[in-house]
C-alpha cells in the first residue's frame, strides 16, 4: 500500500497545524504544564518545519521557489548553516528561562513558533541530505547529550527553574526527557548494529547513519 | 562554482553562528542568567527600575501606594495566609527583621512591607491576623493587599513575581525578600531564608550612602 502526499499537501496541512498550534486553545492547552511544553508542543514545530522543508524540496527547480532553495543550499554546503541555525535555535528555547518567557510574553511565543519551525525543522529538512555521515553521526550524539543534559538538570534541580511551572511538572519534564534522550539512541544505533530489522522494506540498502 | 559555494557557506555559517551567540549572550544575559528568577535577581543588582505607585490597602483600612514610603528602604515579601509552609517562615524571618532592624525602623529609615498575593480571600483582618502570629509589636511592619486581581498584576510585573495556582498549598509563587531603595527602585533580591543578608545590606547601605 502506498500513499503519495504531494508536496503541496504536506505544506498546507503543516500551516493549517502550525496556525491551529498558535491558536489560545491549543497553545494555552500545551502551555499549561512543562511537559507538553517541551515534549508534545516543540517536537511538533520542529516536525511542521521539517514536513515543509520536505515539501520545498519537492517543488520543480525551475520554479521561484525552486530557484530559491538551490541559492540557499549554495551557502548550506554540507548543511553546515542550516544546522548551526538549529542547533541554536533548539538549546535556547529549551532554557527555563525561554520556556518562562514564551508562557509569559506572547511576543516571545511568536518568536518560538516561528524559529522552531523555520530555523529548527526546515533547517534540518533542507540541510540533512548534504550533511556527511560523520557530521551527521556527531550531530545526532550531540542531540542526545543534550537531551540527557537537559533531562538531568530537570530531573535532579530541587528547586523550581520555570516561574509558571510548578516542581513536580518539572522533574516529570526531566524524567521524560531522559527517556526520549535514550529512545533516540536506540533508534540512531539501532541500524548500523542489527541492521534494517524491520524498519526498512528488504534489499533497501542505504547507508547506515 | 564548488569552491565559491564553499565559501558563500563559511561566510554563511559564521553569519548564523555569530547570530546565534548574539541571541544566546541577550537571551542570558551573557550566559549568566538561564532562569527568570535570575534574571530578575541579576536586573535588581545591574539596573534596578523604578517600581511606581502601586496601591494597596493596609490592614488598619488606609489606602497608600510603594510610593508614599519612597525616602526609606523597604523590604517587601509577598504571602498569603491560607498558605502554611513557605509563608510562615516568612512571617517569622519578618519577625526576625523587625527584631534585628529596630535601630533603624525606629529612626524611620527601614520599613517592612508585606503584601497579600489572594486579593479575594484575605481579608483585611486575615492581614492583620497574620501578622499578630508572628509579633506583638506592629511597629515598623505594614501589611496589606491589592484592591483587587488588576491591582495585584501591577505589583506582580513590577516586581518580577510570578504566582500559579498549585494544589497543595493554593499558590506557588517566586517568594523572596525585595528590598526598595529610597529612591523607589528595586536594588536587590534575596532568598527566602536569608533574612541576615537583607538585613546586612540594608544596614550597609545607610552606613555608606555612596
Amino acid at each position: 500500500m502506498t500513499v503519495t502526499i504531494s508536496a503541496r499537501q504536506a505544506a498546507t496541512a503543516s500551516v493549517l497545524l502550525w496556525v491551529f498550534l498558535i491558536t489560545p486553545p491549543l497553545r494555552t492547552a500545551l502551555e499549561s504544564s512543562m511537559l507538553l511544553h517541551m515534549l508534545v508542543q516543540l517536537p511538533t514545530l520542529f516536525l511542521i518545519g521539517f514536513a515543509l522543508g520536505w515539501a520545498w524540496r519537492q517543488v520543480p527547480p525551475q520554479s521561484i521557489t525552486g530557484r530559491a532553495l538551490s541559492t540557499l543550499i549554495r551557502a548550506n554546503r554540507w548543511g553546515m548553516t542550516g544546522l548551526i541555525a538549529a542547533a541554536f535555535t533548539m538549546t535556547l528555547w529549551m532554557l527555563p528561562r525561554l520556556l518562562d518567557s514564551a508562557r509569559l510574553d506572547f511576543g516571545f511565543d511568536v518568536a518560538k513558533f516561528l524559529t522552531v519551525s523555520l530555523l529548527g525543522g526546515l533547517a534540518v529538512s533542507v540541510s540533512w541530505r548534504a550533511t556527511p555521515a560523520i557530521l551527521r553521526a556527531v550531530i545526532h550524539l550531540e542531540v542526545v547529550a543534550t537531551l540527557l543534559r537537559f533531562g538531568w538538570g530537570y530531573l535532579a534541580s530541587e528547586e523550581r527553574l520555570c516561574l509558571v511551572y510548578l516542581v513536580g511538572d518539572q522533574q516529570r519534564t526531566g524524567g521524560a526527557l531522559l527517556v526520549l534522550g535514550a529512545i533516540y539512541a536506540l533508534i540512531v544505533v539501532w541500524r548500523p548494529l542489527f541492521g534494517g530489522l524491520g524498519i526498512k522494506s528488504a534489499g533497501n540498502s542505504r547507508p547506515a547513519v | 562554482m564548488r569552491r565559491s559555494d564553499t565559501l558563500i557557506t563559511l561566510l554563511a555559517a559564521l553569519v548564523v553562528l555569530s547570530g546565534g551567540l548574539v541571541a544566546g549572550y541577550r537571551f542570558t544575559d551573557g550566559f549568566q542568567a538561564f532562569t527568570l528568577e535570575s534574571a530578575r535577581r541579576l536586573q535588581a543588582m545591574n539596573s534596578p527600575r523604578l517600581l511606581g505607585e502601586l496601591p494597596l490597602e493596609l490592614a488598619e483600612g488606609e489606602k497608600r501606594t510603594l510610593a508614599d514610603w519612597q525616602g526609606r528602604y523597604v523590604l517587601v515579601d509577598f504571602i498569603f495566609t491560607r498558605c502554611t509552609t513557605l509563608c510562615t517562615a516568612m512571617g517569622s524571618g519578618y519577625a526576625r527583621l523587625q527584631h534585628v532592624l529596630a535601630s533603624e525602623i525606629e529612626s524611620d529609615r527601614v520599613r517592612l512591607l508585606t503584601v497579600s498575593i489572594d486579593p479575594r480571600r484575605d481579608r483585611l483582618t486575615d492581614l492583620a491576623e497574620y501578622r499578630l502570629r508572628y509579633t506583638k509589636d506592629i511597629s515598623g511592619w505594614d501589611i496589606g493587599r491589592p484592591k483587587d486581581e488588576q491591582v495585584l498584576a501591577a505589583w506582580l510585573t513590577s516586581f518580577g513575581v510570578v504566582a500559579i495556582p498549585e494544589p497543595l498549598t493554593g499558590i506557588a509563587h517566586n517568594a523572596a525578600i525585595h528590598v526598595v531603595a529610597p529612591n523607589g527602585r528595586l536594588v536587590a533580591i534575596y532568598d527566602l531564608g536569608d533574612f541576615d543578608s537583607a538585613a546586612g545590606y540594608v544596614r550597609s547601605k545607610l552606613d555608606n550612602p555612596a
